[in-house]
């Protein structure tokens, strides 16, 4: 079975797992919710198995390399980072609240990959500008880096609905009631931008080592190369803002709405614009 | 006047200009990723308005990055970035050398209850054994005697404080090293024809250029590529001569500089020299095979008045897929158009069943004849980009000190603990207290882990 087989079906995994944490979040029951957490699981793995399948593949070709580089490897790749950061939050919280909003972020990932028809799907060889072995280590951490941003947009989400309904805007049902408490939420929130921040600030340092290699310029002010200090900057701003004038709470959570967008526009808007990183 | 450098102070120190200069230079560097920029500028200042146009180039806009007014954002943020760090660094510093010092008020009764713990000994047994737990911990812990007892105090990760200065300096040194390198740096190209020399360094636009104290000879340059048809490897081999004596030679690849006379050089870019022969071949099938040298605009009559040839295009590389010439002939049956590719083999078994779909890539469109088409004797020359840039040391080592400081901001924190042992009727009564700077989360964590440390051995 080809691994593009077994991604087109983890999607539907992904789908299948959403929904059940969707049924747990509004039956209340915890038996939904576990049988969400094991199919998501299930498809972890099976996504992993895809990825290691996708890799061999391309040595089979006689164009090894890691399955992170083209468009589709990285859309694949970005759903497996934000379903590996989403399941150990769910081990080390012992809260399954955050799955209905984490989860369809990859199954939309995923979704795009499988079907956009401009996505190409094939195993491409390695282009000049691209064999060279930063490549995997840039992909990798910035991928990682816009999973916890990933992450963190989703418990600012879950925040803002928080707290609509502690201050009597919206009638907390058993939905509102699953989420945690706000406090939690946002220390959790937190530590999503904290740990993509970092993240992000390796994957733009590996990413100027590596054009200086390729290109002879560490930093060549290309579309991608601004939107990510762009990014930097938006989340250097929100970490300051906190530790500095003690933001705190809604503030924190529109900021990571904020910080996401701009994620978004650095990884899929810039390829509207013109670009040298017009691989990805 | 003391007043108004201490407003100069405050404007400095302030966390509104940080994140004002942030924003500014955010907004700034995302307009230079919609306006187009330096060369790409050109086409489309021809479509503005003179007046707009005229706003433009005073703000210079089309040079973002290098823009006057960008660069004054950088330096700004640069001294803003130092005036609060001079400003926040002595309180860091006391912070980094204090203990939480007992300061002998603190009472027990002051704890909550669920920090408290008894124990069965008289004080004087279990202080040693606390002293030993927190000492694990900490490095270092401080006994102080108090009229009820003692007071321990310990700290760890104070070092953490200082994380936040490490990022701070590592973005001045990304700021200088990219001003020092703009300004004391060397950026050019060296074209060379393949079994050329070539001492030349023409600057960007082509407009200036240098001659260099070595010469570059390029031996042979090679593509190769892959059975699609992407490129696979673009190769120069080089050899670089100094007063007619070869110095040194090496093989230039994308991703593998040479470094050489104080310049680093890239493979950036290469093409084919005009000159080579295009030969043409048509044949019928199992016929005679003929064979035309021709270019662009040639005319010629088919064997056996069959048709009329005119050679319409002849391009290098076209859609990626190697050299090919389009062909119109003319014959009884109307005229047909087609392209004639020199790989048209390689790009058949690529791309099974190409030729039925687009009937435009079929060589054989005119049936019953073939053509087919080679270049020979072309010569390749190859664009390397030499570049010398002084701002790379400061920029590896701010970014270096960034991660660094980042690290050590983020995922380590200064803890404090103090424990406070008094005496009740011959027995103990332990508490501890505990701040942090950051991470409460973790901090109430090890509370809780040392606390358990604290009452197991009293429930021996």
């Amino acid at each position: 079975m080809s691994d593009t087989a077994i991604l087109s079906g983890v999607t539907f995994v992904y789908l299948l797992s959403f929904l059940l944490y969707l049924v747990r979040m509004v039956r209340g029951r915890e038996f939904w919710g576990s049988a969400a957490s094991r199919v998501a699981r299930i498809g972890f793995l099976l996504h992993t198995l895809a990825l290691l399948l996708r890799w061999k593949s391309s040595y089979d070709l006689g164009i090894g390399h890691a399955p992170l580089a083209n468009f589709y490897e990285s859309l694949i790749f970005f759903a497996w980072a934000v379903l590996l950061l989403y399941l150990i939050i769910e081990w080390r919280t012992r809260s399954r609240s955050l799955g209905v909003f984490v989860i369809p972020v990859a199954f939309l990932l995923l979704a795009f990959a499988s079907i956009s028809p401009g996505v190409n799907n094939r195993i491409q060889p390695l282009v000049p500008a691209l064999q060279s072995n930063w490549l995997t280590v840039h992909v990798l951490t910035c991928f990682l880096g816009y999973a916890s941003f990933a992450m963190a947009f989703a418990v600012g989400i879950m925040y803002l609905l928080k707290e609509r309904a502690r201050d009597g805007e919206a009638e907390e049902g058993t939905f509102l009631r699953l989420i945690p408490a706000v406090d939690a939420l946002g220390e959790l929130l937190y530590q999503g931008v904290v740990l993509g921040f970092v993240l992000l600030s390796l994957g733009i340092m590996t990413g100027s080592v590596w054009a200086h290699y390729a290109w002879g310029s560490y930093w060549s002010w290309d579309p991608k190369e601004t939107w990510s200090l762009i990014t930097w900057i938006v989340y250097a701003v929100m970490l300051h803002a906190r530790s500095v004038r003690g933001w705190r709470g809604r503030r924190m959570a529109w900021m990571a709405l904020v910080g996401f967008a701009s994620v978004l526009f650095t990884y899929l808007g810039v390829n509207y614009l013109d670009s040298l990183h017009s691989y990805f | 006047m003391a007043r108004k450098e201490s407003g100069i102070r405050d404007f400095f120190t302030s966390l509104q200009l940080t994140i004002f200069l942030l924003i500014a230079i955010a907004l700034g560097a995302l307009l230079g990723t919609i306006i187009p920029q330096q060369e790409a500028a050109e086409a489309f200042s021809t479509r503005l308005q003179p007046a707009v146009l005229a706003v433009f180039q005073a703000f210079q806009l089309f040079n973002v990055y290098h823009s006057a007014w960008f660069i004054l954002l950088l330096v700004l943020l640069a001294a803003n970035l130092i005036a609060c760090s001079l400003d926040r660094f002595p309180a860091a510093w006391r912070q980094f050398c204090e203990g939480l010092a007992p300061d002998g008020t603190e009472r027990l009764d002051d704890l909550p209850p669920e920090r408290i713990v008894a124990a069965e000994r008289p004080i004087a047994e279990e202080v040693s054994r606390i002293e030993a737990l927190l000492r694990k911990r900490c490095g270092w812990v401080r006994r102080t005697g108090t009229s009820q007892g003692f007071v321990l105090a310990g700290g760890k990760g104070a070092f953490s404080r200082f994380g936040v200065f490490v990022v701070h300096l590592g973005v001045l040194l990304l700021i200088a090293g990219g001003l020092a390198g703009a300004i004391f740096g060397v950026r050019g190209y060296v074209e060379i024809a393949e079994g050329e020399t070539s001492n030349t360094l023409a600057f960007r636009g082509g407009k200036t250029a240098q001659s260099l104290p070595f010469s570059i000879r390029c031996d042979r340059f090679t593509v190769e590529q892959y059975e699609n048809g992407a490129p696979k490897v673009f190769r120069s081999d080089l050899t670089f001569i100094r007063d007619g004596k070869t110095v040194r030679q090496g093989t230039l690849l994308v991703n593998h500089p040479i470094a050489f006379g104080g310049l680093r050089f890239y493979q950036a870019s290469y093409g084919l020299l005009p000159g080579g022969r295009l030969i043409l071949s048509y044949s019928r099938e199992n016929g005679k095979i003929h064979e035309r040298e021709t270019t662009v605009g040639d005319r010629f009559a088919l064997p056996r008045g069959e048709g009329e040839v005119e050679v319409l295009r002849v391009e290098n590389d076209l859609m990626r897929m190697g050299p090919a010439v389009k062909l119109s002939v003319t014959s009884a049956r109307g005229n047909v158009q087609f392209w004639v590719f020199q790989n048209i083999e390689r790009i058949r078994e690529a791309n099974p069943g190409i030729l039925e779909q687009v009937p435009l890539m079929n060589p054989a469109l005119f049936a019953p004849c073939l053509f087919s088409m080679q270049k020979k004797g072309e010569r390749f020359y190859t664009v390397l980009q030499a570049v010398r840039d002084p701002g790379i040391p400061l920029v590896a080592g701010g970014a270096a000190l960034l991660i660094v400081g980042l690290m050590i901001t983020f995922f380590f924190s200064h803890r404090r603990f103090r424990i406070l042992l008094e005496e009740e009727k011959g027995k103990s009564r332990i508490g501890l207290a505990g701040s942090s700077n950051r991470d409460p989360v973790g901090l109430e964590k090890e509370m809780n882990r040392l606390l358990q440390e604290i009452g197991k051995a009293e429930g021996r």
